[in-house]
């Protein structure tokens, strides 16, 4: 973003020099230096001043946008387009707020003005990429494919592509541009990170291994990086790989929770209390609000023999996560082996209605899933009236009325579709998916009409 | 770094380092070709990955121990040469002969597993199969052949039965059967996993299938049985039950019932007598892996691991997470020691089905044999692959495991499902089949140096006829107690050889056998010289019980 912002800035300043600094340029040049608050207040009297000034929108629009302050980013971008409506800079940025603000669809189309205005710049294509895969629309490959060949030597652009085909669950394809992109920049840590990170997402751990050991050796010695590059390693069922990159990981990070528990978890996954002891006591001294460090401290105690001290662990985890069954199961064992029979099985009642709890919603949840998935399989055969009838017979959701809808379409019933997708949005306002798809639909109803 | 992970991999089930003993698959030169057919399709129904199990039975009364093992066959189930079981009848020699047509056994229903007992004290043993669409029972006329006396029974069951055991649950003298229900797959027409892009299909989880009730059924002495599941108060145990074991937990000679039920809470049920049941599986601390989340048990077995004479339970489980070991305290409360004892850890990557506590170089504690396969042709973690090795894990005696690979059989990865033991050659030391989803069965003969040994066969006169229930505590003459129990109906859909086995390692004779009958009879025998089988028949008149 802020490369971007940089970019722009001098194509607006290079529209409309200006000979003695006014608080335009002064906000300009605090936006340079990223001091976007001060850059805000020059900047606001800037519009003051001239509230024509598609500059002054624009540059204000920037400079609120990395405060977070997105509402009014878009307002000050919106009338920066007013008001230079043939400014592809304009366009841009106001496609840039609009992203900021979640909404990828307006702007996108917004982005698509900028890239037709003024058309080869990486910066805008780059945004309508991103804002196309955000939306989930289709134009969202082409577009990288279009930008890769604008920007070959481009990392950052190839990592962006890969991850928003495996975000889809393209990861076959994902995969490919990542390797194609780590052939071109074989000594690249954010890409072999990210590809490190897809790779156990996939559950390849060994591949997984392979890229964040090269990652690490490259120089990635960032808390998160060893973390997942221990994870690869049990993953992969190498426990003892595992715990070394944790240990030499810890003694880069000695004050990160996380790497400590992960070395006292795997301890404890072999059976191997003593050893995981001492990590897990360090891991609960530096995130004492954990439940699963609490848990597996207690668990450890517990094996070895220390009860009182599990007891107390067990019941910080309670206390911080009632709601947690497993909670309630590790106090209540550990109260019965204790011979407190009475406080032992009411804490075990509580475990037990909860995992019924969980366990039926859990249940319901994946035999929903496989019928919506039932529904989408016979959609992507071609069988449009079967998949109708299932998603029919669901329960009304978004997913199941955008199945409904886009089966619907098949059957060229579009102005059915436009009904079940307005319900759609009903139910899920913020669905880029539905609100893109209920375009489409409702000017092919239109048409049709 | 990658060299040693890579390496780890490879070296997974142990080497064959320091055995005594060596497990080699002897199936094809025994004469036993047999293969699961799966009856895989496209649709990928839950059935087809559950696999098969097998029994072990002396059926013509030879002392040698006969097989029969459970064919799936094409699915959906049709009658057809391909979906039948088969019988093998032990020659004596090392080999067997298939005399399925000749013994009448005509199951062609798509099997699940199988479990032999006899259940009329005719002194037979008998066979009940379980099906997916109806289960059987087959009496042994004592001839050599078998009658099909399901309807005259009454036990054909529901939809689809997967293990069972026999045991008797109301103290009058023959044996009940217990017979697990797996999930209610009527919605399987409405679910769809895999990849609904290419529309290519994938089994489901049984997450996503409702549970069942499994069913008791008493026997009534006379040929027929009675459903008595609500009576005995398991009519509400709804679960996914594919593992069964009648296991006495608190050695009242009554046999509790303990269910390894998949993705949810296993059940443990305390028998009251009488053929009534309280469920105690919350209390005893054996429904849930260590974290308190139910795990996808799929074998069971129960034994003494740890030589304070109660019987411990073991569950086999779903890949990524350990089998559990759950060693019995007394008072009905169980301690898991899955992680501690190294019991579990080096089962992890695997995904287990049979699970065996056996002796297996006859030192006097109790071993465990896995036999593991995946249930995905391709599972999607990699390194996993569908056929995979089994494993071994020997105990220390005191309850403390080491996984070790012992002989070629543990370099030989199958899709493993159900697993049996027996000593089929009668030398002393348990040998093990192993029934593959899709692939042949397998005879893994233990050869080698092991310890002395004992065997002993229970004949009941006042209990059942097998003395299935009893538990046998063997003393030597160096004061080491040996604690075993007698099972019908273990591991995953099948059931071993119900002898009782004593390793007895460097010493050669037992001082003292006391023998806890189901019937509540005590019965003492007396310096028992080893390297033999002997047949004890219950004695009427009880020696007084003088041991623990």
């Amino acid at each position: 973003m802020h490369a971007l912002s940089a970019a722009l800035l001098t194509c607006l300043v290079c529209a409309d020099p200006s000979p003695t600094p006014g608080p335009l340029e002064r906000g300009e040049k605090l936006l340079g230096q990223k001091q976007y608050e001060k850059a805000q207040a020059q900047l606001r009297k800037a519009v003051e001043q001239d509230p024509t000034s598609a500059r002054a929108y624009g540059n204000l629009a920037l400079a609120l946008i990395p405060q977070h302050k997105n509402r009014e980013a878009v307002d000050a971008a919106r009338l920066a387009a007013a008001f230079g409506p043939q400014l592809p800079e304009a366009r841009y940025i106001f496609g840039l707020a609009l992203s900021a603000d979640g909404r990828p669809i307006e702007a996108a189309r917004e982005l698509e003005r900028a890239v037709a205005l003024k058309p080869g710049q990486a910066a805008p294509l780059a945004a309508l990429a991103a804002a196309y895969a955000a939306a989930q629309d289709e134009r969202t490959a082409a577009t990288y494919e279009t930008l890769l060949a604008l920007r070959p030597a481009d990392p950052k652009v190839r990592g962006d592509f890969a991850e928003y085909l495996w975000r889809t669950e393209k990861a076959a394809e994902g995969n490919r541009v990542m390797e194609e992109a780590l052939l071109a920049f074989p000594s690249n840590v954010d890409l072999l990170g990210r590809y490190g990170r897809s790779l156990l997402l996939q559950d390849r751990p060994l591949d997984a291994a392979r890229a964040l050991e090269k990652a690490r050796d490259l120089g990635a010695a960032d808390a998160l990086t060893v973390a997942l590059l221990a994870d690869s390693y049990e993953l992969a069922g190498n426990a003892r790989a595992a715990r070394a990159v944790l240990v030499a990981g810890i003694e880069a990070h000695p004050s990160d929770a996380s790497l400590q528990h992960d070395l006292g978890r795997i301890w404890l996954a072999e059976g191997r209390a003593e050893e995981a002891l001492p990590p897990l006591e360090e891991a609960a001294r530096l995130n004492p609000n954990s439940v699963d460090v609490q848990l597996d401290l207690g668990r450890a105690l517990e094996t070895a023999g220390r009860l009182d001290e599990a007891d107390a662990a067990y019941r910080r985890a309670v206390r911080l996560a009632p709601g947690l069954p497993r909670s309630h199961y590790a106090l209540g064992r550990l109260l019965q082996r204790q011979g407190k029979t009475a406080q032992a099985e009411q804490e075990l009642a509580i475990h037990r209605t909860l995992y019924e709890r969980g366990l039926e919603a859990v249940s319901r949840l994946n035999s929903r899933s496989a019928e919506v998935a039932y529904a989408w399989a016979e959609l992507h055969k071609g069988n449009a009236a079967s998949a109708l009838d299932r998603f029919q017979a669901l329960a009304e959701t978004p997913e199941s009325l955008r199945g409904r809808a886009l089966a619907l379409a098949r059957l060229e019933r579009h102005a059915d579709a436009v009904v079940a997708l307005e319900r759609a949005q009903a139910l899920a306002p913020d669905d880029h998916r539905i609100e893109l798809l209920l375009w489409t639909e409702r000017s092919l109803a239109g048409s049709a009409r | 770094m990658i060299l040693l992970l890579l390496g780890a991999l490879a070296a997974a089930p142990g080497g064959a380092g320091d055995c005594s003993i060596q497990l080699t698959d002897v199936a094809a030169q025994a004469g036993i070709r047999f293969v699961h057919d799966r009856g895989s399709t496209a649709e990928h129904h839950l059935p087809e990955m559950v696999g098969a199990g097998l029994a072990w039975l002396d059926y013509d009364h030879d002392g040698w121990m006969d097989l029969y093992v459970v064919q799936g066959g094409p699915f959906p189930p049709q009658a057809s040469p391909k979906a039948a079981d088969r019988l093998y009848r032990n020659n004596g020699n090392g080999t067997f002969t298939d005399v399925t047509r000749k013994a009448g056994i005509d199951d062609t229903a798509y099997g699940m597993g199988a479990v032999a007992a006899d259940y009329d004290n005719d002194g037979f043993v008998d066979v009940y199969v379980t099906n997916y669409g109806g289960n059987a029972l087959y009496r042994n006329n004592g001839n050599g052949t078998f009658t099909d006396v399901t309807a005259r029974a009454g036990v054909a069951g529901p939809r689809w039965g997967t293990s069972a055991a026999w045991g008797d649950v109301d103290g009058d003298g023959d044996l009940d059967l217990f017979v697990g229900q797996y999930a209610d797959d009527r919605k399987d027409k409405d679910l769809f996993c895999g990849d609904p892009a290419t529309g290519a299909r994938d089994y489901c989880p049984p997450i996503m299938y409702d549970g069942t009730v499994s069913i008791l059924y008493r026997n009534n002495g006379n040929g027929t049985f009675t459903d008595i599941t609500k009576d005995a108060g398991l009519g509400k145990a709804v679960g996914k039950a594919l593992g069964i074991l009648f296991v006495d937990f608190d050695l009242d000679a009554k046999p509790d019932l303990y269910i390894a039920n998949d993705e949810v809470m296993n059940f443990l049920f305390h028998n009251l007598g009488s053929g009534r049941f309280e469920d105690i599986t919350v209390t005893s601390g054996t429904g849930f892996g260590l974290e308190g989340n139910p795990q996808g048990g799929m074998g069971v077995d129960a034994g003494d691991l740890d030589a304070d004479g109660l019987p411990d339970i073991v569950v086999a489980n779903f890949e990524n997470e350990p089998n559990q070991y759950y060693r019995n305290l007394g008072s009905g409360v169980f301690e898991d020691l899955s992680l501690s004892s190294g019991f579990g850890p080096p089962t992890l990557p695997y995904v287990k089905f049979g699970i065996n506590l056996l002796d297996i170089d006859d030192d006097g504690d109790l071993d465990v044999f896995m036999a593991n396969g995946h249930i995905y042709d391709r599972p999607k973690r990699q390194g996993a692959s569908a056929a995979q090795k089994p494993l071994l894990l020997l105990n220390d005696g005191a309850g403390r495991f080491r996984s070790q690979g012992c002989g070629p059989a543990f370099e030989q990865a199958s899709v493993g499902r159900g697993s049996a033991v027996a000593d089929f050659d009668n030398d002393g030391d348990p040998d093990i089949a192993v029934s593959n989803s899709a692939g042949p069965l397998l005879l893994l003969r233990n050869d080698g140096d092991h310890g002395h040994w004992l065997g002993v066969e229970l004949v009941g006169r006042k209990s059942n006829r097998q003395g299935i229930g009893a538990r046998l505590v063997a003393e030597t003459p160096a004061g080491k107690k040996l604690t075993r129990f007698v099972e019908a109906g273990s591991s995953y859909l099948s059931s071993s050889d119900p002898r009782v086995l004593f390793g007895l390692g460097a010493e050669t004779a037992v001082k003292k056998l006391t023998i806890y009958w189901p019937s509540g009879i005590v019965q003492v025998v007396e310096n028992m010289p080893g390297g033999k089988y002997v047949k004890i028949e219950e004695k009427a008149n009880p020696t007084p019980p003088n041991s623990p």
